[in-house]
């Protein structure tokens, strides 16, 4: 995949990262505080927003849990770090499964309360997800590319 | 609309599921990606063949499920907003407008966002039914569904291509 959209994938990617940050950045950009509602509305289709499991950055809070923003930030690191080296060799499914195992548990213990649950876990747990989940949708997108390109 | 009858079935189940505050905080953002799967699915049982699903047909099926989708939830939200005249915008009202207080800005800005959403607000309570919000309501739903429609059926699709077959 060239260079412009791997780009654009990052792009798309972090401006979806920014919007879960949209009160904090109201801070700094007031004429923003008429689009929080929105906001709030549209990441509610993605995330339960619980008001304990969210971070607080500096004036606002986080539009996602601990968990949905570390599985985000993920996808944004590896979508970072594709701008510089593309990638070229993808994991198995297996590598998904490992992967999305610390994040299963986590929800289970938690759920089940063998332990409190942690923003620390539910983020990282959540990152080691997101990070591998990015291999598989950009392995999509370069056989949807192929597949146009073929026809 | 027989070819994508998976996706319109699994898109109702997604529509319904979003309003459904329990099942919503346990599907999270996993309802549509799943839904989207799952379209996949039942079309390969539906039409068994030992061809790999391509991923412009993965495309497709995404889109189209999280299309469904959107439409659903859209419509029994703007539905349940008509029939009970409340919605989580008018219940979190309070919590919003104490959030907009804690902004260090001018009153005159906080009172213009206030004055915007006290309208929309007044408008569910007395009609049931408010333009912005319907409008808002769609948009998100249109955009978001879509997204995490398309992204769950490109991945769903190299799931069921690596299974072997029976």
């Amino acid at each position: 995949m060239s260079l412009k959209y791997r780009i654009l994938i990052f792009v798309l990617i972090l401006a979806w990262f920014a919007g879960i940050f949209i009160e904090s950045i109201t801070c700094f950009i007031p004429d923003l505080m008429i689009t929080i509602p929105i906001f709030i509305k549209g990441y509610s289709l993605t995330c339960h927003q619980n008001p304990q499991k969210i971070f607080q950055i500096y004036c606002g809070d986080s539009l996602l849990c601990a968990r949905c923003i570390g599985i985000y930030f993920g996808l944004l690191i590896i979508s970072f770090n594709n701008l510089f080296s593309a990638i070229k060799k993808f994991p198995t499914l297996k590598v998904l499964l490992y992967f999305s195992l610390p994040m299963l548990l986590d929800v289970f213990f938690t759920t089940i309360r063998i332990y409190k649950y942690s923003k620390i876990s539910a983020f990282s747990s959540g990152l080691l997800f997101g990070s591998v989940l990015f291999f598989y949708f950009y392995k999509g997108l370069i056989t949807l590319q192929n597949e146009l390109r073929e026809k | 609309m027989k070819k994508y009858l998976s996706s319109f079935v699994c898109g109702f189940g997604a529509g319904v599921l979003q309003i459904v505050p329990i099942a919503k905080s346990f599907g999270c953002c996993l309802i549509i990606p799943f839904a989207a799967f799952f379209s996949l699915v039942l079309d390969k049982k539906a039409n068994p063949t030992i061809e790999k699903i391509s991923s412009k047909k993965a495309l497709m099926f995404g889109l189209i499920t999280g299309l469904y989708a959107a439409f659903f939830g859209s419509t029994f939200d703007i539905v349940i907003t008509f029939i009970t005249k409340s919605n989580d915008l008018v219940e979190s009202f309070p919590q919003f407008q104490q959030m907009i207080n804690n902004f260090p800005f001018s009153d005159e800005l906080k009172n213009e966002v206030l004055r915007l959403f006290q309208n929309v607000r007044n408008d569910i309570l007395n009609y049931g039914f408010s333009f912005i919000y319907a409008f808002s309501i769609i948009m998100n739903n249109l955009i978001v569904n879509s997204i995490f429609g398309i992204a769950g059926a490109l991945i769903g699709a190299q799931i069921i291509n690596r299974r072997p077959e029976s």
